[in-house]
């Protein structure tokens, strides 16, 4: 069972990788699309702040993937130094640290997700758009993050010290 | 006396998180959401997921991503094969022969990838086996790769300038333009410096020439043509003005793409693994950017830096005094922190300190970088020299020791930058005159 879940939010972690790379290919998408609309004389509004938003997106979504890649820089001057149960006392101690903060990051993103949708706010750009779309994609992404730094967590306390 | 007992409090909180191995971001919106809590009665919350969110979705940002999938997918083509040919027959007949190769071949692969440590691993995984197949001395064929390889940072495109821009909001396509010439300087100081050492240390230099006809030269060399076009197109279309950063970027990925094509090193895996790689290093940057914003917000509530601007200033230091500090601060700190961190996590505490101080944001940019390359090869905390451990199979303290000339010779680039400022300044300004 454990095993299972274990498994299941490697597998989201994953799948948020790639929904990152593809918001990545989007952003050199719009890019080209404004150089082309440049060259051939044709306008479409608020593609800066579509590439943007696409960059926000695959920032947010990468985090959990970039996370489980070991990807996020940290020092580890001292971590590495430390040995057996100082260095699992040291993890575990950064793992609370992060889980709370990136569960606080969520948290307040969900809350201007809420506000942003319930004021029906829009965008301060030439888009106009409906500001909670894009910004969904910041809230879904650092939830998922904090999952994946929680799930560290707890894989760590039951770790074997080395 | 309050403020400065909670101010000192706020910034041991905040080496105590980095320096127990918290995660660099992370440390930062923790640091910052304590710091807000402490100085304002604002929601600190809110004003954390608003700042955040205006900083991750802003648009000078998306020129970060593409320059590093550029990168990415010209590292998976033949290209350090390429380098080590095309190069060789040309640089071979200089004292010091291939050695020449790690230069000028580091300062052609910077001129496509903003990172050093990629600039390092594509240079030397050509370049350490043949120049050893060819008995090279150890000592500077390493020293000359680790120094050689920051000039990633430096020539354009570079992440770190993207960073430094976007933290201070200066013109990217001004900065990339601005670090072309010290780049090229550096290069050749380091050339000079290779000559002038193995003048001195001819009898452990290996002397073979391949001897070859001009022409078989331009045969060998025709391979590297491609790179050169896209080289000259991107750094060309921000210099003239025709595309901005961003834009340049993604036609370089749009040329990238075609050249692995031709290659044929473009396949559905090369693909996916370099579109993931620049997903996870933008990612990585990105995130840390973001916590950098949430603490220059929660800086400016601190008051410190303003207090300091206005304490330099009241000190009334010459210019060069103030600069020589602010070297040997960031030599010290780059020993402990990579380039990145430690350009975000100062900037919003030094931005107002040199603006107050009168220097040129561009100006101080490069002199940044160019520390911040330093910063590489300095141990204990030097990405050149872990990444040149791996693949040399030698420890660091041995790397670190062959590259210590090379450090100073940036030290002498740095002097050179103080006293004449238009060795960093004259190509930006030609330029705003070509878009006028």
């Amino acid at each position: 069972m454990l095993y299972k879940i274990d498994n299941f939010l490697k597998k989201i972690y994953r799948f948020s990788g790639y929904i990152a790379a593809s918001f990545l290919i989007l952003v050199a998408i719009f890019i080209l699309i404004g150089i082309a609309s440049r060259i051939f004389g044709f306008y479409i509004r608020g593609l800066a702040e579509y590439s943007g938003y696409c960059m926000a997106a695959s920032s947010f979504f990468a985090l959990a993937y970039t996370f489980v890649e070991g990807g996020h820089i940290r020092i580890t001057l001292f971590l590495e130094k430390a040995s057996g149960v100082k260095k699992k006392f040291l993890e575990i101690w950064c793992l609370i640290i992060a889980s709370f903060y990136s569960g606080y990051l969520a948290f307040y993103f969900i809350k201007m997700l809420k506000i942003s949708f319930e004021f029906q706010e829009r965008s301060e750009g030439a888009d106009e758009i409906l500001i909670w779309i894009p910004q969904t994609s910041v809230a879904i992404g650092s939830l998922i993050f904090f999952i994946c730094v929680f799930h560290q967590f707890i894989l760590k306390i039951f770790s074997r010290i080395k | 006396m309050t403020e400065i007992l909670l101010t000192t409090f706020f910034i041991s909180v905040l080496l105590f998180f980095l320096g127990s191995g918290i995660w660099v971001a992370l440390s930062m919106i923790g640091v910052s959401s304590i710091g807000m809590i402490l100085f304002t009665s604002r929601p600190v919350g809110d004003a954390m997921a608003t700042t955040i969110w205006g900083a991750s979705s802003s648009w000078t940002l998306t020129a970060l991503p593409l320059f590093v999938w550029m990168g990415e997918i010209l590292f998976r083509t033949k290209l350090s094969e390429n380098l080590f040919k095309g190069l060789a027959p040309w640089l071979q007949k200089l004292p010091g022969g291939l050695i020449h190769v790690n230069v000028v071949g580091c300062a052609l692969f910077a001129a496509i990838s903003g990172s050093s440590a990629a600039t390092v691993a594509t240079v030397g995984k050509m370049s350490i086996p043949e120049l050893r197949k060819r008995k090279y001395p150890e000592k500077i064929l390493l020293g000359s790769l680790a120094g050689s390889g920051t000039l990633g940072l430096l020539i354009p495109p570079s992440i770190i300038l993207i960073i430094y821009g976007v933290t201070v909001q200066e013109s990217i396509a001004k900065l990339f333009i601005a670090g072309i010439i010290p780049g090229i300087m550096i290069a050749l100081i380091f050339m000079s410096y290779v000559i002038v050492w193995s003048l001195i240390n001819k009898k452990s230099m290996p002397r073979l020439i391949e001897n070859s006809s001009f022409l078989e030269k331009v045969k060998k060399s025709r391979q590297l043509m491609p790179v050169v076009l896209l080289i000259l197109g991107v750094i060309g279309s921000i210099y003239t003005g025709v595309a901005t950063a961003t834009e340049a970027a993604s036609l370089g990925v749009v040329g990238a793409l075609i050249l692995s094509y031709f290659q044929k090193s473009l396949n559905l895996k090369t693909f996916k693994a370099s579109l993931l790689g620049a997903t996870k290093t933008s990612c990585m940057i990105a995130f840390i950017l973001a916590g950098a914003t949430f603490l220059s917000l929660a800086m400016g509530f601190t008051g410190l830096p303003r207090n300091l601007a206005i304490w330099i200033q009241d000190m009334d230091l010459s210019p060069y005094v103030l600069i020589f500090v602010l070297m040997i601060f960031y030599i010290i700190l780059g020993m402990f922190l990579d380039g990145i961190s430690a350009v975000v996590l100062t900037m919003a505490i030094i931005e107002p300190m040199i603006r107050q101080a009168g220097f040129d944001m561009i100006w101080f940019g490069i002199f940044l970088v160019i520390v911040v390359e330093m910063a590489q090869i300095t141990p204990p905390v030097g990405f050149n020299l872990f990444v040149l451990q791996g693949m040399a199979n030698k420890d660091m303290g041995f790397i670190a020791k062959s590259a210590f000339p090379l450090f100073l010779l940036m030290i002498l680039a740095l002097i050179l930058i103080v006293i004449f400022p238009e060795i960093a300044l004259w190509m930006p300004q030609q330029m705003i005159q070509n878009i006028n």
